[in-house]
Order: C-alpha cells, then structure tokens, then sequence
C-alpha cells in the first residue's frame, strides 16, 4: 500500500462570468457533493473539512467555511479554512495533504469558490483587488495588478530579449484549449495580431494578456489506501492518482525589496518547485513532467513559470512558449484546462481546479478533446500576488 | 448596508433564483503607525529612513525595529537621489487619483539605504535601468501622503 494520500474524488462547477442561478453556498455544495459521488464515499466517514477561499469583499461574508461545511453534511468534524492569494485552493490541498501525512486524518474534503465575477462591478472588483498590494506603500501607484506584473516581464525582456509576441502565444493558447473545457468561462478563438492590437493596460501588457475574473466553486476528497479501501466504492475502478508532492515558498512581497538581479523571476516559485520535485522523486522536471496547470494571471507569467518550475532554460521560456513545446501535441502540454485565460479565476476554486484537470488527464476521464495520452506525472503551480506565496503540488498515477 | 433593489432574476429554464442588491459603504481610520514620521517627512519636502543604532543597518521602508537586533531604530535623512531599476508605463488609473493615467511607474534603489522604493517617474518616458532619478515634492492636493513625492529625471550629472 502507498503511504501517500490519494486522490479519490474531484467536482467543480463550470467558472462563468456571473453565475445568476446559484450563490456561492449552492456552487461549493454543488463541487463537493460531485467529488463525494466521483469517490462513491459519504460525508460521515470524512475526518476533516477544508474551506479554501481568499476574499470577505467579493463574496459579502466572513467565516463561510461553516456555513459550507453544515451544507455538505460535516458540521462536527473539524474544520480550517486556508487563505493565500491566488495560491489558496493549492494551499488547501497542502493543508489535507498534512493533516493525512501526520496521521490526524485519513479522509479530508476539501471545498472551495469565489465570487469574483460580477458580485461587484469591474471598478469595484479592481479596488478590492488592488489591496492585494501594500495598501501603504504600493496600492496608490498602481492602477491594478497589472502594473508590478508589467514591471517584472520589462525586467525579463531587457534580460533575455523576449518579446510581447512570444507571450501572446500563451493567450491564444490558452483560450484554445477553454474551447474543449466545458468547465471553462470563455474560450476563444483569436490570433497573436488579436492580443498586441488589444488596448495596453501596463506596458508591455494589454487586455488580452490577462485572465478572467469568474464565479466558479471545485472541490477534491483525499485519503488514505486504506481508507479508500473500506469506504470509497469507486477506488480500484478506475487509475489512482497519488498526491506525490507538495511545496511552497515566501518572497518579498513587494517587488521593491526583492534582489533585483532576480526581478525577472519568480523566485518562491523555484524553491517551491523544488521542494515539491523532491519531495515526488523528480530529478528532470522538464523529460519527467507530462502535464502542467500553471498560474497564468497574465500571458507573460507562464513564460516565466516556464523557467521558475523548470520546464526550459533560465530565459528561453519565451522562445519555448512559440517551439510547440507546452501546447497539446508538444513534449509538456500545459494549461489544457484553458488555464485563467480561458478557464477563468474564481480564486478559492483555482487552485482546486488545476488539481482536478491534472487528476481527470491522468486518470484518462477529460474526453478525447483535450486528453494528453499517456499522461502519468502532473503538477499545478499558483501564486498569490506577483509570487509572494507560491505552492506547487504534484500528482502521479498509481497503477 | 442596505438593500437598493431586489428582482426576480430570470436566468434560464430551469432556475428562477432572485437576486439582491446590497449597498455597503467602508469608512476605515488607519493609522500609518511607526512609519508616520516617513509620510509626514514626505509633507515637509523631506525623505528620511531608519537605520539599527548597534549595527547600523539600514532599511527601506523604515523599520521600527532592527530584524536582527530586534532594537528601535533612528531616523535619518535621505538625499533623495536614486537609479532606475526597471520602468514601464502604466495606463491604468491609480485607485486613489492624485494623478493621471498613463504614468510611468518604475523600481527606484534610492542612495543612502540598502533599499528601493517603486514609485512614478515624472514625464511621458520610459527611463532605462541605470537613468538617475531625484525626489521632487508636490503640493498638498494628493489623496495620499505617499503620492507627495515623485521622481524626475537627472538630465546631466
Ligand atoms: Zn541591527
């Protein structure tokens, strides 16, 4: 038996741009009730639930984690929720993963979403995301979060030349690929001309490099073997999929205290990375890795996770970006989900959501549209801020 | 928080959910706490930091304590000089005003302390890493006391 927890069930509901029909209790109930029926298990053999959302202003509530928690039949058991920026779905699943590993539970659900469509309009949305920043010292010069990601892609083609085209690869890319996702809140059909004729937001980004802001709710049921073999009627139907490892890692938050030999990169993310391939055994990430979700905010930022989790040389992720090398017939197909640009954002399902595409591709279940054949190693990578917290957890089938 | 409005959402065949909408007004006090004597100095047409009295380290922003010392720290002033890191042009408005979109907004490693600060660099261009840049002050119109300083450009040194 493996001593590592697996992952026995996984639901999301489609992200959209305003889910009108359901609030965000109905949609996370909506996820985890799907993951409890993929895993054919029951809430009250569950040990522990897992709450994963970021933000009190989109979704007008604090402590949502109960009010979800007694919707889905859990009320009793314990119960945390986890908050890190746009690494909080990821942070999540880390937090079960810990608590299986430590032997405190050998069943954990974890259930997360967020509003971040329109509960809000777009200038209020770009308010309260802007706080994201140091509202002291950052937040009154920047226009939005556009503004320190564009500052840190100039850094990266004064470094290595890279160019707005190569970039935009990734946004056409990835809308592509949200066409075959029935989950995704818009795929598109549009050329790299499309992206640099888009309006400019924060030199060298414009509209169409950046992702969605959606409604959207995922949940994931982990555990033990043994307990997938008293209580999940689905296990051994089906491959298994372990959760290998898990890593995260700190940087200065503020782009202005980091090393500036290094303001082209996502620092944390490296270390995250690495912490997460030794902990799953990966020693060449880049010939052993068959699919990627990575945190794609904005074009260029897959560019540079490209090269921060070690998929390309220090860089050339610009250059790799137009090889073919990550679309779907490439060597490392990544974002087959659409990623943010084509799946959409809602933020405390995000990172939940890449766990489920890796899960669905390496258990063969996301239909012949988007299906990577063979897939057997797979990692998701998120982060909160430009990289202030970052967490990449890895995903390998059993058998 | 009160309710303005309240309708009947007819989304599609199969739901009829109802929608309502809130209005909710946030009126925060905040304190800029132990970096006041910063924002103020910024009021004065002063840019002043903090250094460690044992080891004499420097920070920017200003640190009440030392890190390493865990001692309180002393202010002194800065000459308002500085080198672009990196810059770019940003064509999103501030959320606080006090300034026109587009600006140029840049990583500036300010002389005088071991650190940067990212704020706007006065003008239509974009200065390269390396360009010098120096403080200038602006009146009492701004929203936020960060915004009372700004960069320019050295043309000549
Ligand atoms: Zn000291």
């Amino acid at each position: 038996m493996t001593a590592l927890p697996l992952i026995l069930g996984i639901g999301m509901t489609p992200f959209t741009g305003h889910r009108l029909d359901s609030n965000l209790t109905d949609m996370v109930v909506d996820a985890a009730v799907q993951a409890m029926r993929d895993a054919g298990a029951t809430t009250a053999h569950v040990d522990m639930g897992v709450a994963s959302y970021e933000s009190d202003h989109f979704n007008q509530s604090m402590s949502l984690g109960p009010v979800w928690n007694e919707a889905i039949g859990l009320t009793g058991k314990p119960l945390v929720r986890v908050e890190g920026g746009g690494a909080t779905g990821a942070l999540a699943l880390q937090t079960a993963r810990t608590a299986i590993m430590a032997g405190e539970a050998r069943a954990v659900l974890v259930f997360g979403g967020e509003t971040n469509g329109r509960s809000v309009d777009r200038a209020t949305a770009t308010e309260i995301l802007a706080l994201s920043a140091d509202l002291d010292w950052e937040t009154p010069l920047f226009g939005s979060f556009a503004a320190p990601y564009a500052l840190m892609m100039t850094e990266h083609m004064r470094c290595y030349g890279t160019t707005p085209d190569q970039f935009a690869h990734v946004a056409v890319k990835n809308r592509r690929e949200a066409l075959a996702n029935p989950m995704a809140h818009k795929g598109m059909t549009i050329s790299v001309d499309d992206v640099l004729t888009s309006k400019v937001l924060a030199a060298p980004y414009r509209l169409l490099d950046t992702s969605l802001l959606s409604d959207g709710a995922a949940a994931v049921l982990l555990a033990t073997e043994e307990w997938a073999v008293e209580h999940s009627t689905t296990y051994g139907q089906r491959p298994s999929v372990e959760y290998s490892g898990a890593g995260s890692a700190t940087d200065y938050p503020r782009l202005a205290d980091r090393d500036p030999r290094f303001l082209a990169h996502f620092s944390a993310k490296r270390t995250a990375a690495r912490r997460a391939y030794k902990m799953a055994g990966i020693t060449n990430p880049m010939s052993e890795i068959d699919i990627a979700e990575v945190y794609d905010s904005f074009s260029g930022a897959e560019v540079q996770a490209y090269e921060d989790l070690g998929f390309c040389d220090i860089g050339s992720g610009g250059t790799a970006a137009v090889d073919g090398r990550f679309d779907r017939e490439g060597s490392l197909p990544v974002n087959m989900s659409g990623g943010l640009l084509g799946r959409g954002s809602a933020v405390g399902a995000t990172g939940i959501a890449q766990a489920i595409e890796v899960v669905g591709q390496l258990r063969g279940e996301v239909g012949a549209a988007r299906e990577v054949r063979g897939a057997r190693l797979g990692i998701t990578d998120t982060h909160s801020g430009v990289g202030a917290i970052c967490a990449v957890n890895v995903f390998r089938r059993a058998a | 928080m009160r309710i303005v409005a309240q309708e009947p959402v007819k989304h599609d065949e199969l739901s009829n959910a109802s929608s309502l909408q809130y209005e909710m007004t946030l009126a925060y006090s905040r304190t800029l706490g132990s970096a006041s004597p910063f924002f103020e100095g910024l009021a004065g047409g002063v840019l002043r930091t903090t250094r460690c009295t044992r080891c004499s380290r420097t920070f920017f922003p200003p640190r009440r304590l030392c890190p390493d010392d865990h001692l309180e720290t002393t202010w002194y002033e800065l000459p308002g000089s500085g080198t672009v890191r990196v810059a770019t042009r940003v064509y999103g408005a501030a959320p606080f005003g006090g300034f026109e979109a587009p600006y140029t907004l840049g990583i500036i490693a300010l002389d005088g302390v071991d650190g940067a600060i990212t704020h706007r660099i006065l003008g239509d261009g974009v200065p390269e890493a390396g360009t010098r840049v120096a403080a200038t002050f602006i009146g009492d119109e701004q929203m936020h006391p960060l915004l009372r300083v700004a960069f320019e450009v050295r043309s000549a040194l």
